[in-house]
Formats: structure tokens, sequence, C-alpha cells
């Protein structure tokens, strides 16, 4: 098995469709929406009527720059649409309208970690198409259901350069990261809004293997899976000197098995030719600016700005994994600062409260009032323990923040050198042990000044008076 | 130059149409005429930009969308069930 | 039997305010003529509704030219309601759930759909012999045919059956037929007209049409009929006024006449009437000269390359599922296809289709369709630059008079011939208007084509307007 395994190369070219959650369909004014009742979202134009001519969604070709921008495509300024001729039930007009030679981004990258190196993906192309419509299969017949006929999708396919599971699983987390992260899908794969394809191959030499596809996998882990089953499949049949063909393979997620669906028919001719019914997008040097300055910033910038204000890891991810407590960063971060503590009181407080109240994080409190808040915690004019005191007057007593700073200072109008010699002044044992060395006894000192200011005095100040005061005794 | 048999039967295959033997005939003879007649026309050196279209519009789409749902729309198809249009299974899916 | 729908529809606008006749009255002699005719112009007639209409429109004010004004429609021109089959099997019970854009404007106008014109199937053909519903005959000559595809529409005027109607152009299914049966006929600029709701044959080719007897009306109609639609495209703004130069002296016109519309393929009797006029043009005026369009002579083949690859993709939609005729034959789904299609289409169709999948299948795409797209711009320009120096190209619309029925059936390839003059013009997406100039000794007529730059069908009109109002050679 071994030496034998190490001699063939796997070749993995990953394809994605993904929705766009534009507001209207691509080539019909249809409201764009999942899950309604079926074929409610239709117009004449969905249903392929005759008569019927396309239009154009520009909101479609934004997000489609965008997406290409994010994954450091070419762009093709000069691109029209093409008619891809095949005859489907889901198909209303037995052609998809999609593009073929000028697909809106092209050569594009991105790059993943795997073992602590850096591998760059390669994306062949991304280009707009349409949906088809639902089938559900029972017993001999289909149903069609053609709310989801004419939604936009944008299709990313990578070079066929990956060599392993490990990158491929990478690579999709990143693309889906990115995406979601621009707001131009909600890429549920349980929802189909993200759908991946893997086309797979073995060789022992430059010249590439007969590849096979699988398609219709569930989740990003199953491609992972597949694609490994594939890889075994494929060499256990080539060292038995069997003839591999090309096959489209489905996955089976009970014994994460690839199983035959059918074999690609030689000559799937799909007949191709521009799209007469729509003219020529010209995306001009200003549109391209005009949808540069609307990219947030991506997931990899932003860990790599947070890794340099010397946050720690575990802190980036809860923060980019969380896409609520990061866009409420995002929008006060160049305001903020110490962003260390600001951004643990986003995912320890806030996310609390979010929860707690089922509300987004943005929806809790002023920005401002945060900024404030935070701004006064760096700067130590309140300690953390006043701070959460503070978030709960604003978030739920609802006081505004004026109000929130005058109660709880009120309960702070103590003075903490009064209260550590009072304390002080009623524990003598306590200060002998000190002396004699015993560390618990200062805790000891400072728990009882934290009773008595009930948890609200700065520690850190606390124990420097403390110290202080016990250094001339 | 006449076509094959075997040609005429993937292009019925593609468009979806039946055909008769004397018609596979007539094909092979017609489609070949035809392409020996167009293929005059490839020494010509054609330059620049393809015309998709005769009008000189570029960046069209509409700026409102007007959707109104339209119960008629499915008056039409002979067979539903339900809120579904109703068809036969494709084989191997 | 009254005769209004033989005036214009100014006098018969004029009549309408005066209330010297109300609409219902247009109405019923529509209906009258076309129940006594045997020239099977239609093929629904919207009898129940019209009527309807033409009652409720007593109580309204006359409130522009076309109000109540009877018209015929082209039937791959979408109706709500009223049955639009495109002279198929395919399409025989198709009720659509929505208006043509175009329908839309004529209803504003508060006209009378009188019923859906014959034709020849989806609009392949120029005989008028295609159909379902069986050929519509010439009323100059019933054993002559009236040409296509707007067949039913072209003898609907011709006939007197209604005084307007709307036809639709790929090929010169506007202007053939229109020429063979002796009335005007006008494919605007591609673009002018919105294609929404016209059943699609080739998308890059078609437009729809005004078809009447004068001139003015042509001009009238297309104004009503045109316009900016953002449910096509490829549609442009026109603010134009059609009417505008009619009337205008055309002294100081240069015309150009191709070479390629005086040769050995035009017969005897059009050559000498198009020689007719050129005398009468330079009597008034007019520079008259030879030309020479550089890549014309490809137009067939080009035309075919893209007419039928589009159309073979158009027409791939009708498969039974959604709306249509479904055979009640079939086994399994590629049963439900092939039977559907092979049942529901005629032979013509099935042959274009055919051709139009071969042009566009695995190398020939790239082989043919494209380099048809590159020399299409070739022609394009080639007519652009001609217009750099001439006003408007003239010539025949056709190479001969009205044959006979049943002469060219089933040679597809033959019958582009017909076509040879009017195709280059939907390839270039210029305007060309067909006008009767006169008749041969048979009684069968012919039309004079005038083509225009693009948008420029002002120019069209001032000289087809001058040539009707001042050109007596036998009319």
């Amino acid at each position: 098995m071994g030496v034998n395994n190490m001699t063939y190369i796997p070749t993995i070219g990953i394809e994605v469709h993904v929705e766009l959650n534009t507001q209207n369909k691509a080539f019909s004014p249809t409201i764009n929406k999942y899950g309604d009742a079926a074929n409610t979202l239709v117009n004449e134009i969905d249903l392929g009527l005759p008569g019927t001519l396309p239009t154009l969604n520009k909101e479609m070709i934004d997000f489609g720059i965008k997406a290409a921008m994010a994954l450091n495509c070419k762009i093709n300024q000069k691109m029209y649409f093409e008619r891809k001729n095949y005859f489907y039930p889901d198909n209303s007009k037995n052609f998809q309208i999609t593009q073929g030679k000028t697909p809106i981004g092209y050569d594009g990258y991105i790059t993943v970690e795997v073992d602590n190196q850096l591998v760059k993906v390669e994306i062949e192309r991304i280009h707009l198409e349409e949906d088809t419509a639902k089938s559900i299969h029972e017993q001999d017949k289909t149903y069609l259901d053609f709310n989801r006929a004419g939604v936009p999708l944008i299709e990313i396919v990578t070079k066929p350069m990956i060599t392993n599971s490990e990158i491929a699983i990478k690579y999709l987390e990143k693309l889906k990261e990115i995406l979601l992260y621009l707001g131009v899908s909600d890429v549920k794969m349980e929802e189909g809004s993200m759908r991946c394809d893997a086309n797979i191959s073995v060789s022992k030499n430059d010249k590439l293997g007969i590849k096979t596809e699988v398609k219709n996998i569930g989740s990003i882990k199953n491609v992972g899976l597949a694609i490994d089953y594939e890889i075994e499949r494929q060499i256990n049949l080539l060292n038995n000197n069997e003839v591999l063909v090309e096959e489209t393979r489905r996955f089976n997620d009970s014994n994460n098995q690839t199983i035959r669906m059918r074999i690609k028919e030689t000559g799937n001719d799909y007949r191709y030719f521009p799209e007469p019914d729509i003219p020529y997008v010209n995306i001009s040097d200003e549109w391209l600016s005009e949808i540069k300055a609307t990219l947030p910033m991506l997931p990899d910038d932003i860990r790599l700005e947070l890794a340099n204000k010397q946050v720690n890891n575990n802190n980036i991810e809860a923060l980019i994994g969380d896409i609520d407590a990061l866009y409420f960063y995002l929008a006060i971060k160049n305001r903020i600062i110490n962003p260390v503590s600001a951004i643990n009181l986003i995912i320890t407080d806030l996310k609390a409260y979010s929860n707690n109240l089922n509300k987004k994080i943005i929806n809790l409190l002023q920005l401002e009032d945060f900024i404030e808040i935070a701004n006064d915690l760096a700067n130590k004019v309140y300690s953390k323990q006043m701070v959460k005191r503070l978030l709960e007057e604003i978030i739920i007593n609802k006081l505004d923040i004026t109000d929130a700073k005058a109660m709880v200072n009120q309960k702070e109008s103590f003075n903490i050198e009064e209260i550590v010699v009072n304390i002080l002044n009623n524990n003598f044992e306590a200060i002998n042990d000190y002396k004699a060395g015993k560390d618990r006894a200062l805790k000891y000192l400072m728990g009882q000044v934290m009773k008595e200011t009930k948890g609200v005095a700065d520690a850190v100040e606390v124990q420097k008076v403390m110290l202080d005061k016990l250094s001339k005794l | 130059m006449k076509l094959s048999e075997e040609q005429v039967k993937h292009i019925a295959k593609l468009a979806k149409i039946k055909l008769k033997d004397n018609e596979i005939t007539m094909y092979q003879v017609t489609l070949g005429k035809l392409m020996a007649e167009i293929d005059q026309v490839e020494d010509i050196v054609g330059e620049g930009d393809i015309l998709i279209s005769p009008t000189n519009n570029d960046n069209q789409w509409f700026t409102e969308a007007n959707f109104q749902p339209n119960e008629a729309l499915l008056e039409n198809a002979p067979h539903t069930k339900g809120n579904y249009i109703e068809v036969e299974r494709v084989l191997n899916d | 039997m009254t005769n209004y729908l033989t005036l214009s529809i100014e006098e018969i606008n004029k009549l309408l305010i005066n209330q010297k006749i109300k609409p219902i009255d247009l109405v019923n002699e529509a209906f009258e003529k076309i129940e006594k005719s045997d020239l099977n112009a239609f093929i629904t007639l919207n009898k129940e509704e019209a009527v309807k209409l033409a009652k409720e429109l007593e109580n309204q004010p006359v409130d522009n030219l076309f109000f109540g004004i009877p018209i015929a429609i082209k039937d791959n021109i979408v109706t709500k309601g009223l049955l639009t089959t495109a002279a198929s099997k395919m399409l025989a019970d198709f009720n659509p759930p929505y208006d043509a854009t175009v329908i839309k404007k004529i209803k504003e106008a508060k006209m009378i759909i009188i019923g859906k014109t014959n034709m020849d199937e989806f609009a392949m053909g120029s005989t008028g012999e295609t159909s379902y519903y069986g050929p519509t005959l010439n009323p100059y000559n019933k054993s002559k045919i009236p040409g296509g595809s707007s067949s039913g529409s072209a003898v609907a005027v011709s006939a007197n059956l209604v005084p307007l109607a709307i036809g639709s152009d790929t090929g010169g299914s506007v202007r053939q037929p229109s020429a063979l049966t002796g009335i005007v006929g006008m494919k605007p600029t591609y673009g002018r007209v919105s294609r929404y709701g016209l059943i699609a044959f080739a998308s890059s080719l078609d437009q729809i049409g005004p078809m009447t007897k004068t001139v003015t009306e042509n001009a009238q109609l297309l104004n009503l009929i045109s316009g900016k639609d953002t449910k096509d495209l490829n549609s442009i703004n026109t603010n134009d006024d059609f009417t505008k130069k009619i009337g205008c002296d055309i002294k100081g016109m240069k015309i150009a006449i191709p070479d390629f519309y005086m040769g050995d393929v035009t017969a005897p009797v059009i050559k000498e009437k198009i020689l007719e006029i050129i005398e009468f043009l330079k009597n008034n005026g007019v520079v008259v000269e030879s030309v020479k369009i550089p890549f014309i002579e490809h137009s067939i083949h080009l035309y075919q390359v893209i007419a039928l690859g589009e159309a073979s993709s158009n027409l791939a939609r009708f498969d039974g599922i959604r709306y249509g005729y479904l055979s009640d034959n079939y086994n399994d789904l590629n049963g439900l296809y092939e039977n559907t299609r092979s049942e529901g289409f005629g032979d013509e169709v099935k042959r274009r289709i055919m051709i139009g999948s071969y042009i566009l299948s695995s190398e020939n795409a790239d082989k043919y369709y494209y380099r048809a797209l590159k020399i299409r711009n070739l022609i394009k320009k080639s007519f652009e630059n001609i217009f750099n120096n001439y006003d408007l190209i003239i010539g025949p619309t056709t190479t001969d008079v009205a044959y006979d029925l049943g002469l060219f059936q089933n040679d597809t390839i033959k019958g582009f011939y017909d076509d040879i003059f009017v195709t280059p013009v939907n390839l270039a997406g210029l305007p060309a208007l067909s006008l009767p100039v006169g008749k041969s000794l048979d009684n069968l007529p012919i039309g004079l084509q005038i083509i225009s730059k693009a948008m420029d069908e002002v120019t069209i009109y001032q000289l087809a307007s001058y040539i009707e109002q001042n050109f007596n050679g036998g009319k």
C-alpha cells in the first residue's frame, strides 16, 4: 500500500456555487427570498413563458465585483453573458444564462495556512449565472418549485492544483468566511446557499489522470472525507490495473464513501453562444473604485491588525467568529485607546447581554457610550468592576450614560486610603502575619477592603495603597 | 459534403427532436450542403468585437423592480400537484 | 355593408369625434367582412371582448387619434386572455397571463383588437404556408402566396378587413408580405419597438413593425408602439415624431442603389419598376447612384447561421411542462421531450431547429457562429459607410412578384433566397420600409424598399410619402 501510494499525486479542483442575497433575482425583478410557498416567488420570466425577455440586476454585478476583488481576481471590465443550452425540467427556458468567455473575475487566489505553512490556492474564475428550480423527487415523478429559478449565483472554480483534503477544507472555510463578511451571501450549506463539488484525479506524472466529479456534498467536513475516499479508491483501482472512467459520483454520509451516479457522457454539448438579449456590461474604473470603497476589512487583515495590537489569539478568533461582535468592533476600532480591554468587554460582557436579551450587540447601547466607557477603563478612570456596573445601568436599566455614571460614582464616593487605614487599624494580627512573611495575610487584608467597598474599588489601586501603608508600619 | 448518420442523430438528441429514417438522410444532405456554402464565407477575416446585437446599448439594467405575484402563471401547466408543477422523473439523479 | 375601414384613420377619427359613427360600427364592419372572407387571415377572433370594449368606448371622449380604431395583431405577439398560438400546434391552447408591451400601448390608446392574425409557424417562413391553421391567401390572386411570415396581418390590411395591423420582421417578414400584397410595411430600427411579449424567433434580428395602407398611418402607428422599455434591454430611447417630415420636398436628396439589388436574381418586371422610380426621382431633383456594399452578398449565409442558431435556443423552452402542447405518448422524461416537440412543431420549424442546433454544436459555434458575429459587424459598418455619403438606400423588396402556392415547400434553404434583399437590413439593425409602387401585368403588387441609417425612419417616411403622393407608375 504505502510505497505505491507515495508515487501517486492527487489533483483536486473545487467548484463552489454561492447564492447571492440580492433583493431581486438575476434576470427578473422577482423578489429573491428563501422559504416561501412553492411557485409564489415567480413571474412570467422565471417560468420561461413565450415572449419573455431577461432583464438585468445591477446589484448582482456589484456583488460579483465585490467577491472578485475580495478573492484577488482580475476583473473583466467588458463582459457579456452566454446561454448554456440543455434540456432539464428545472431549467425553465432549457437554457441557463451564465458567463463563459468573459467571467467577471479570473486568476485570483486565497491564502490558507496548513501545518504552519502558507498555501496559495489559485482561483481560475468566478462568474455570474442563474440558479435552477428546486426539484423534489417522489416515486416516478418530480415536483418543481420555481421560486429558486433565476436566483443569482456566483460560481467559483479553483485551478486544479489542490493536493490534499486539508487544503481543500481550509480553502472552503476561508472562502465561506470571506463571502459572509462581504455580506453577499449567507453561505449556508444546509440551506443550499453554498454548494460544493470536487473534481479529483491521481497521477504518477505531470499528465492529469482521469477525474471524478463528486457532487451534492452537504458539508465542508464531508468534502474532505469525500476527497480522501476518492483518492484511495482511485489509487486502489489503478494499482489493480483497472481503467478509470470519467464519472459523476455522490457522497454517502452514512459510510463516508462515494457512489457512482452516472458516467460522464462524451459530448456534453452545451452550444454556448452570447446571450443576445443582454447588452455588454462595461465596468468602468469609477465603478470599480466605488465598489472598492465599500469593501469591509477582510478577516485575515483584521487578524493581522489585532495581533499587532497585542490582542491574544483566542480573543481574535472569538471576535472574528462572531459577525455581530466583529461589526461592532469595526465600527468603533478607530476611537478605542486599548483594543485588548475593549475587545474583552465586547466578547464577554456585551456578548452575554446580547444572548440573554436576544438582541444584536449594536442594539444594546450607543456606540458613543461604549467608546466612552471603554476609554475610561483604559484610562483607569473606572475599574473593571465599575465598568460592569455602568453597563448594567445603561443596558438593563436603560439609564443614559450621565445618569449611569452618577449612579455608579455615588457608590464610589469613598476614600481608599481611609478604608485601608481603617482595616489596618482593626487587624493587627494580620499585619503581624504579613510582616512574618505570610502572603495569605495580604490577601486577607485586601479581601477586607474589597468587602468594605462592596467589591467596587479598584483592586490594583487598593493593593498599591495597602502595600504603601504596610511598608510604613 | 455529407454528414454522417451519427452526427445527425447527435444533433437530434441535442434538439430533442425525433427523426424518421428518411429524415436522417435528408439532414445528412441538407446540413452538408449548408455547411459547404457557409465554408465559402470562412475566408473573410472578421476583426474586432463580436456584435452581440445591433444596438450600441450597454450597461442596461432595471432600476425599479416591479414584482407582482400572478396566480394565472401556473394555469397553463398541464400537470400540477398542489403548488408544484409535476413532471416525469429524470432517470439517474 | 359599410365601408368605413377603407378610410384613413384620420378620417375615421373625425367621424368618431363628430359622432357620425360609433366604435361598434367599425367593429361590426370588421367582423362582417372577416366572416365573409375566405382568405384565412385570422386564427382567433376577439369578438366578445371587442364588442364589449366598443360599447364601453361609446361613453368616453375621443381622446387620441387611435381611439376606437380596430387593429389586427400577428399571433406571435402575446395578448393576455386571448389565445396566442404562433400558428403552431405547440401553442394551440396557450392563454397568456400577460400582455406584450406593444399591446399595453395599443390598449392604452383605446384601440380595439379584432383578432390574432395567421402567420408562418413561429414566424419561420416567407410564404404563409407553414401555419398549423392552413395558408393565408393573397387577395390579389388566391392561387398565389401572400408572403410571410406576417401573412395574415398583411392580408387583413390589404383586403380592408382592418385599417391597421402589426407584424414582426426577422428576415423580411413585415416587408416581404407587404410588398406582395400591396401595402406599406415598416421594420423599424432594431430596438425601436419593445420585443417584450414577442415570441422570439431570432433575438438579435426580430422587430415588431406597423402594417398599413398609407405611409402617414404607418408613421402614426409607429409613434404609438415605439419607445424604450426596461423589460427589453436592447430597446432604445426615442423621442421622434415619425410624421415630422411627411410632405417635405425631396429635392437635393442623395440616394444609393446597391448593384446587389439590380443583378440577375431580380425579375425583369421588378427591375423595370425600379428603373421607373429612379427616373422619377431624378426628375424631382434627387441624385441617384449605384453603389457596392462590401460583404452584403454573404448576408444569406450569415442570416442562416445567426437566425437559426438563436432560434434553436429560443424554441428550446417548448416542452409541454409549464405550458403548451404535451404529448400523451411517452414513458419517460426523454420521451416526453422528444414526442412533444416532434408532434407539436411543424416540419419547417423542426428543420430550422436542427440546422440551428448543428451550427452551435461543438466546434461549429466558434467556427461559424462567432465568425458570423464578426462579419455581421463588417456588414453593419459597410452600410454605415454608405450612409456617410447618401441619405437613403433604395431597391426592390423582393426578387419577384408573388408566386404560386405550393412551389417552394420543404426546401428551407431555397426559401431564404427569396429574402435576399431584406435580410441584410436585419443583420445591420437598420430601419426599412416597403412601399407599394405598382403592379405587374397580372395585377400582382410590387414593393420598393427604402432603407436608412439607424434611427432615421423620419427620412424614410419623407421619401415614401413623396413617392406615394406623386409617383403615378400604374398604381
